[in-house]
């Protein structure tokens, strides 16, 4: 196209001269350079500074190369367009599209600042203009693709599915991203781990108690997901169970999670009925004393769960849990059994000929009490297993194999009468009688003289009494003469002294753990009790001896160490 | 920063310390006040008005904080806990913008010196109108003397490189070139050949030298001789200002896009932290 | 044009059209035609026609009100000269143009003015309003008041590809060739061969011109006009003629420009027998109170009266007419002095308080009256008042004082105003009633100054006692008649000691430039000040102990002495017989160690050197060249010995000052580095600074943050450019303001727009008229003329969305219409006076490079690595 290029050389205000250039082409290259269609001279035009291209209805566009600028409106521009009559600026010049004379297709008049001249600096301005990378774009470049892949991409994949799906396809970012963490290796379970919505339901909501219990009701026994016997406890699953936390085992054993409550004294709910292996807890503080750490001082003295019977006779052989200080006045169970471990121990008293090779040796703890696969309780002591060894049912030494029942006084005079009724009934018919047999501590040698039922009964009931007020029943166990019968006040073993707390003996039970050497009678001091009343259970400064958290190389305990906070097996903290 | 390593330790070795507990979100806090405040001084130093402190005084803060104080905050507040999240990525962007920080330090101690010993006693643009100066001289001498000669000095004023790309400039290598009259099995035509520092030209005009018989040629050639070893050590010094120069700027245009794509992956990392929270 | 005339006024400049308009106006009341206006230029107000078009007029001073039949109000050039031509018709003044008055004589009612062209008129009295411009200086040859003769170059843009010989060597000559030279052929024409009489900058400019092959421009030496060859016919070439040392030369040319200087009207006030108080060419004749010279019926008014500002002028060509028509009517500004007499506890009225404080005032005495009346109207009146009661009824006065006063000067406008719209003209544009200046309240016990304080006032105790206080040294107490202040009037330093008022006492504070002017004008009072300033500094320096008037016929003695920039006071090796005291300027010491010049010291104002000569060793060890313009004080061995004479006890004190001086010398000696830093401090005239921008360039990363805050701070134009500064070893001098000890740019500003803080920064304030008179006298050129810039989108929409030119001065920036209107102002460094955080360009440079320093500051500098 024909284009008018009409340049007018200016001096201030004032026009120097004017010169008309026609030109036949679609693009004006416009520089300081040598070549260029129009040459501008002065500061800020490079040698190849823009080209314009008149376009329809007057209009001219303005393209700088090599990062020239135009000014247009106070604005320093790469690219414009101007209509008719607008200036552009390009160093100290300025030009505009003017109106097309006839036979012409556009027209560009250029406004040149007469004095501007082509300086050394010009000549090298793109030489010398320092090659600096573009700051603003750069940024904004980075900060935007941050933003899409930290931010827009997975937020899209979180509110719409199908994006997610497709995005995930071309695996672009999803909320993967935002895992702080790998998550613990119980939850590497399809539909948790691969799905991060499994858990966070709500944007900006903590995961909540309900989406945990949604599967762990199930998974464990006695999972209570709220504190027990309070209300006011507002904590989650959340608060002790932290995930994306790698390498923890999603637990928090911090005691603060505990103290923060427990420092202070706490009254018990008024409607919680604790009670322990089904019966009821009699006695028990409605105070709990503030705990801050497991310190002599920190941590309140141990209460034993012993068993009662019940008071009034009214309720029966009813047991009552009665939770009381190890020292003190009533420091004592009522088991109803007679034990004195002292002479049990006493190796003079007691001894114990071991296998074939009859070494005579002294009772061990263990020959008795014999620890549970868990670790803390043990197996349950019965007559047979444990006592009979030693103490026999036998009554008649002519026949040492005849047993009386144990456990059932009811039947014990019936098992009498028949062995001795036998007895009578044989006796009388040996003919020619048999000379009398001396019959050990009685003070005449027994006859038989009238029927042998009679002589049976009679002999019987003088075994029975012998048994409850002699030696036999009376010597273990609590009797009582009825009204027509004798009866044996029944026995209860504690089980559970501390059901609130867990301890594992076994890692106790080295001796070299203990400067004496000692395992059991380290803790528990048997030899020293006469009586089966005693409470051999010790006490929190046995304890504190080694694990005193203020105490240098000791083996500090956190709360959840004896007291944890879901236990399966065992019954609800707290509730006894 | 005492305080942050406090707060880290403080935290219960029971658990892996993580930005999720209270002394985690207490060190996120403080970072990112921290560097919300530290990129503040781009906004800072050019509030010229203000009247509140020296800007060298902000500088040193930031430089202090920045390079000390911040790490140690931010890195305790990840707990060592990386991986491939936006959590880290913001990290990563961080060590990023510090590194490129303690680099600009550097380069202030350590290139104004430089600069004033390579400047002498004149400005850039006294070397820059003393060279346009004796080019004018070169080339008004030039065009007195024979044809060949002035060609050449011409094509060597013309394809003088000072700058040029950015690797030239950032290594302020000279790409200048020069057409000379070819020899051998080239006789006749004139060929382009490198004028490192002007020594081609140089050797040019001082193999020329001893032949000529015009009179005052002589002497005109020694004149350019002078002409061009003078350029020689004007351009080395421009050369080297603009690669100094550049050297000095290029890392803020490092910091600065660092700094922003910061900002902008912290707003994904608070955001997300939340929005899983 | 002959004939007789009651008034003939001379000169159709403000004052002489005013005063034509008055007599005017009487003669159409007389219905008589009895005054002529004659004037020498081809049209009225010449002086204003030679102003650049569009350039703003001021009509200072505000205080004054205008009292004339010719109208002016501040305005552009061509409105002022427009409204005039119109009241020149209106008002009938009878104006003969182009008629240059080259004698008069005869006295009262018998005046003859001979003209140019030899007519003659008579005239009863005549009026000289001609100005202080005189006339330029003509070529002296045939045809050198044709059209092809300019003695005046308006616009040099004005020509283009024309050949235009320039005749002259000054200043005025050396721009308008270099101004002409873009755009024509030049040819400047130089009488000897050198341009000696050149300004540096100039000279400079001139030889690279000379030597620029690519620029049309050339020299003739040690040539001078022989004659004219004017163009045959209008648009074609003409010729001058030369003669050269290689012969006689003809130029063809379109036109030539002579600026050979003007010829002061001194020569003309004598021939007329007007006596003039002293030889000095810009002597101004005395006048009586009614602007009469000594002979009588010749009045003066004007500028050659001494009173340069219009509306001045045109208040005495009012005046004079009515003196001569016989009405003793009062000045304009006598309500003006009432007011500064209000509080005083006199009945007097002001011509009787005038005469009184004439006759107290030894210095004053032999004043000329109206000059008197001058000096008191640009003073102020100070008045301390012992007793709290009294003070606190004086300023109620005060207060009703000021209201009553801006009360009536609303009513005249008022009037003015009805007057004007009855008369259907336009009302008059107005600026807001200025505070109005009443005498001064101090309480006793007030600091009239303080020790350290940069102004330069001038003081005269009318009555009362002042006492002044330095730390060493006694009280003076000084009583009515006489003066202080002096020495920071002269010297330019700050005050020394502190200057207190006691009770009932009054002062007359004269503003620094009022009195130069009196000192110009009047020997005597120069005389006066200066000998009790040497008094007083001989006393500061020597005899502290010794009341300064003992020190009297010393003072007389001792001799001071100016030194041009690089003259040698005294060189190494010379043996001296006196010590110098610095009074303004720098002094660079220098020695010569194993063939280099070392720099050892560099004494400033108010310090001594040389001293070792009376001291024991005559030989000097080291030249002494004035690092700038430099006063000095001379003492010889026998004042000296009469001054330690009259105090011994001072002797020990002189004694540890040159010992430090001689410490600083060897420290200085021993690293010829940062001495040779100082050495380049000194030339670069960093010795007159007070308060220099200086780059230490180790530590600067050119951010160019300091210039961009520069801008910032100072709506957009940077006053300091950083890379066009002067570099030297690790020192970068950046082009900005040094807050010179005697500003060089406080000189010849029209509306006095220059001031000085009491804290030491130099600024121009908002009344610049922007003439360029300081751009041109800064030697420094750290002022320059610029246009508002336009407003710039905020700094956030640059930083974030790139959008404008981002902070800091925009090169490209275009004035807007408003600012194209107001015209080109002066900026410069105010070291930014109004900001607490103190300089911008050192409070925002992030590194710490950039430092503000006074001389006392250069060793340190220096000593940087």
């Amino acid at each position: 196209m024909l284009i008018l290029l009409r340049q007018i050389r200016m001096r201030g205000e004032r026009i120097v001269d004017q010169r008309d250039l026609e030109l036949d082409t679609a693009a004006l290259r416009v520089g300081s350079g040598k070549g260029q269609d129009l040459q501008l001279f002065g500061d800020g035009i490079g040698a190849e500074h823009a080209v314009l291209r008149p376009q329809a209805g007057g209009r001219l566009r303005i393209d700088t190369r090599g990062g020239g600028r135009i000014r247009v409106d106070g604005q320093d521009v790469a690219r414009a367009e101007l209509a008719p009559d607008e200036w552009a600026r390009i160093g100290p010049h300025r030009l505009a599209p003017v109106a097309a004379p006839p036979g012409f297709d556009a027209a560009v008049e250029v406004r040149i600042d007469a004095d501007a001249a082509q300086s050394i600096k010009d000549r090298l301005r793109s030489e010398l203009t320092l090659k600096l990378p573009r700051v603003r774009r750069h940024a904004y470049g980075l900060a935007l693709l941050v933003l899409l892949v930290g931010l827009a991409f997975p937020m899209a994949g979180y509110f719409d599915d199908r994006a997610d799906a497709t995005i995930e396809r071309f695996g672009g970012p999803t909320d993967d991203l935002w895992s702080s963490g790998p998550l613990a290796s119980a939850h590497h379970v399809p539909g948790i781990a691969d799905d991060c919505n499994a858990c966070h339901v709500e944007p900006f909501k903590r995961v909540s108690d309900e989406t945990c219990i949604g599967c762990h009701e199930r998974t464990t026994v006695h999972f209570a997901p709220v504190h027990p016997l309070t209300e006011e406890f507002d904590g989650a699953c959340r608060d002790c169970h932290r995930e994306h936390n790698e390498p923890s085992n999603l637990i928090v054993r911090d005691k603060g999670q505990c103290t923060d409550c427990h420092a202070r004294a706490m009254r018990r709910l008024a409607d919680a009925a604790p009670a322990v292996d089904g019966m009821p807890v009699a006695r028990a503080p409605d105070e709990m004393r503030p705990v801050t750490a497991f310190t002599a001082g920190g941590h309140p003295d141990f209460l034993a769960s012993v068993l009662r019977p019940a008071d009034d006779p009214a309720d029966g052989e009813r047991w009552r849990v009665h939770r009381q200080p190890l020292d003190g006045a009533d420091a004592h169970e009522s088991s109803r059994l007679k034990f004195p471990h002292d002479i049990h121990l006493d190796a003079d008293k007691v001894s114990l000929a071991d296998g074939p090779s009859s070494v005579d040796r002294a009772l061990a703890c263990d020959d008795c009490h014999s620890l549970e696969k868990e670790g803390e309780h043990f197996r349950a002591i019965t007559m047979e297993d444990t006592c009979a060894g030693c103490h026999s049912l036998a009554f008649d030494d002519a026949q040492p194999d005849r047993q009386l029942p144990h456990g059932e006084p009811a039947t014990l005079r019936t098992h009498l009468e028949e062995y001795y009724v036998r007895q009578a009934a044989i006796q009388r018919r040996a003919e020619p009688p048999r000379p009398a047999r001396r019959v050990p501590d009685e003070p005449i040698t027994r006859r038989c003289e009238g029927e042998p039922l009679d002589c049976g009964r009679e002999w019987a009931d003088a075994e029975m009494d012998k048994l409850f007020t002699k030696a036999g029943c009376v010597s273990c166990h609590e009797v009582e003469r009825g009204e027509d019968e004798w009866t044996v006040a029944p026995v209860k073993l504690v089980r559970d002294w501390f059901p609130a707390a867990r301890f594992d003996h076994r890692p106790h039970l080295n001796p070299g753990a203990r400067a004496d050497g000692e395992t059991c009678l380290g803790c528990h001091e048997a030899t020293a009790s006469s009586h089966s009343e005693d409470i051999l259970m010790p006490g929190i400064d046995n304890c504190v001896t080694c694990h005193a958290e203020d105490r240098p190389r000791s083996v500090a305990l956190q709360c959840v160490d004896c007291h944890s906070f879901h236990r399966p097996g065992m019954a609800l903290m707290g509730e006894h | 920063m005492a305080a942050s390593a406090g707060i880290y330790l403080s935290q219960d070795p029971a658990l892996p310390p993580n930005g999720g507990s209270w002394q985690g979100y207490t060190l996120g806090g403080l970072g990112l006040a921290l560097i919300l405040w530290l990129a503040w001084l781009g906004i800072r130093k050019r509030q010229y008005r203000n009247n509140r402190g020296t800007l060298e005084g902000w500088a040193s803060a930031h430089v202090y904080l920045g390079g000390i104080a911040l790490p140690v905050a931010a890195t305790l507040h990840g707990g060592f806990q990386f991986g491939l999240n936006v959590h880290t990525l913001a990290y990563a962007l961080m060590a990023g913008v510090i590194l490129s920080g303690l680099y600009g330090l550097y380069t202030y101690l350590r290139f104004p010196p430089l600069l004033v010993r390579n400047r002498g006693d004149q400005s850039m643009d006294e070397r820059l109108a003393e060279l346009d100066r004796i080019d004018k001289e070169a080339l008004e001498t030039a065009s007195r003397c024979d044809e060949s000669v002035h060609t050449a000095v011409h094509s060597a004023l013309d394809r003088t490189a000072v700058g040029g790309g950015f690797r030239d400039q950032l290594f302020a290598r000279d790409r200048s070139r020069v057409l000379l009259p070819g020899t051998g099995k080239r006789e006749g035509r004139n060929v382009l050949v490198a004028n490192r520092g002007q020594r081609a030209v140089v050797d040019y005009l001082a193999q020329r030298i001893p032949d000529t018989s015009k009179h005052g040629e002589a002497e005109r050639l020694r004149e350019l001789l002078y002409v061009f070893g003078r350029r020689a050590e004007l351009l080395q010094r421009l050369r080297r200002e603009i690669s100094l120069q550049l050297r000095m700027k290029l890392w803020l245009a490092i910091h600065v896009p660092l700094t922003v794509a910061l900002l902008a992956a912290l707003t994904v990392h608070v955001v997300t932290v939340f929005f899983y929270w | 044009m002959t004939g007789h005339y009651g008034i003939a006024v001379i000169g159709a400049g403000p004052a002489g059209l005013s005063a034509a308009g008055r007599a005017a106006e009487h003669d159409a009341q007389d219905g008589e035609a009895g005054h002529i206006l004659l004037e020498g230029a081809p049209h009225h107000a010449n002086t204003i026609q030679r102003y650049q078009k569009g350039k703003h007029v001021m009509d200072e001073p505000g205080y004054l009100d205008l009292r004339s039949p010719i109208e002016f109000n501040a305005g552009t050039r061509e409105a002022i000269l427009d409204t005039w031509a119109e009241d020149i018709r209106a008002t009938g003044i009878n104006l003969q143009c182009g008629a240059e008055v080259t004698a008069i004589d005869g006295e009262r009612g018998d005046f003859t003015l001979r003209c140019a062209d030899g007519t003659e008129i008579t005239a009863d009295n005549v009026i000289l309003a001609i100005g202080t411009q005189g006339n330029p200086r003509r070529l002296g040859v045939e045809g050198d008041d044709s059209a092809f003769v300019q003695y005046q170059l308006d616009d040099p843009d004005e020509y283009a590809d024309e050949d235009i010989v320039v005749v002259g060597a000054g200043d005025a000559a050396i721009e308008n060739a270099l101004g002409l030279a873009r755009q024509n052929r030049v040819v400047i024409v130089n009488r000897r061969n050198e341009f000696s009489r050149a300004k540096q900058g100039n000279l400079d400019a001139v030889l690279a011109a000379i030597n620029d092959r690519d620029l049309a421009f050339s020299c003739r030496y040690q040539s001078n006009v022989k004659g004219l060859q004017p163009p045959s016919a209008p648009g074609e070439p003409g010729a001058i003629v030369l003669d050269t040392p290689d012969g006689e030369e003809a130029i063809p040319c379109h036109r030539v420009i002579a600026r050979l200087g003007s010829i002061p009207p001194r020569g003309f006030l004598e021939r007329c027998g007007i006596e003039l108080p002293n030889e000095s060419p810009e002597a101004l004749p005395e006048l009586d109170e009614h602007y009469q010279s000594n002979v009588p019926g010749l009045y003066v008014i004007g500028a050659l009266a001494g009173y340069p500002l219009i509306k001045q002028a045109m208040n005495q060509g009012h005046d004079v007419v009515e003196f001569i028509k016989g009405h003793d009517i009062k000045p304009v500004e006598h309500p003006l002095l009432q007011l500064k007499f209000g509080l005083l506890p006199y009945r007097a009225d002001v011509d009787e308080i005038l005469a009184l404080y004439q006759q107290r005032v030894p210095m004053f005495a032999r004043m000329n009256t109206l000059a008197f009346r001058e000096l008191i109207l640009e003073s102020e009146i100070r008045y301390a008042v012992g007793d709290e009661t009294a003070h606190e009824e004086l300023r109620e006065r005060r207060r009703t004082l000021r209201e009553r006063r801006i009360a009536e000067i609303e009513q005249a406008r008022a009037d003015e105003d009805r007057r004007r719209s009855e008369a259907g003209k336009p009302p008059k544009p107005r600026r807001p009633v200025e505070e109005p200046d009443i005498t001064k309240l101090l309480r006793a016990g007030d600091y009239v100054y303080r020790d350290g304080e940069y102004t330069n006032t001038f003081f005269t105790i009318v009555e009362g006692e002042v006492t002044l206080r330095s730390d060493n040294g006694p009280e003076t107490r000084l009583t009515a008649g006489q003066f202080f202040g002096e020495m920071s009037l002269l010297s330019g330093r700050p005050r020394i000691g502190d200057a207190v008022v006691s009770a009932d006492t009054i002062l007359i504070e004269t503003p620094r430039r009022t009195m130069v002017k009196l000192m110009a004008a009047n020997a005597e009072v120069a005389e006066g000040i200066e000998t009790v300033f040497l008094q007083r500094t001989l006393q500061q320096f020597f005899a502290p102990s010794v009341s300064y008037s003992a020190l009297r016929d010393i003072a007389r003695q001792v001799t001071t002495s100016r030194f041009n920039r690089g003259d040698t006071i005294y060189s190494e090796g010379d043996t001296g017989d006196r010590l110098y005291l610095i009074r303004s300027g720098t002094v660079a010491l220098t020695s010569r160690r194993d063939g280099r010049e070392i720099a050892v010291g560099h004494p400033q104002s108010g310090q001594t050197f040389g001293q070792m000569a009376l001291m024991g060793d005559p030989v000097r060890r080291e030249s002494a060249v004035a690092a700038v313009r430099t006063e000095v004080i001379e003492i010889e061995r026998e004042e000296f010995l009469a001054l330690l004479r009259k105090s011994p006890d001072s002797v020990p004190q002189l004694q540890a000052e040159t010992t430090r001086q001689l410490q600083q010398a060897s420290r200085m000696e021993a690293v010829p580095e940062s001495s040779s830093v100082i050495s380049f401090l000194l030339d670069q005239g960093l010795g007159e600074a007070t308060d220099a921008l200086v780059i230490d360039e180790t530590l600067c990363i050119g951010c160019d943050n300091c210039e961009i805050a520069c801008a910032e701070t100072h709506d957009g134009v940077s006053r300091l450019n950083r890379k066009a500064g002067m570099r030297f070893a690790h020192v970068n001098l950046p082009i900005a303001c040094r807050h010179c000890e005697q500003p060089h740019c406080m000189k010849e500003c029209p509306p006095d727009a220059i001031h000085r803080e009491p804290s030491g920064e130099v600024f121009i304030d908002d009344s610049c008229i922007g003439c360029g008179n300081c751009e041109t006298n800064c030697p420094y050129d750290v002022i320059k003329m610029s246009y508002e810039p336009p407003k710039k989108p905020g700094l956030l929409q640059w930083l974030l969305m790139g959008r404008g030119p981002g902070p800091g001065e925009d090169p490209l920036a275009e004035p807007t219409e408003a600012a194209q209107e107001a015209g080109k102002k002066a900026v410069k460094c105010d070291a930014c006076r109004d900001r607490p955080a103190g300089p911008a360009c050192v409070q925002s440079c992030p590194t710490g490079a950039a430092v503000r320093l006074s001389p006392a500051d250069f060793a340190d500098l220096a000593e940087r690595n």
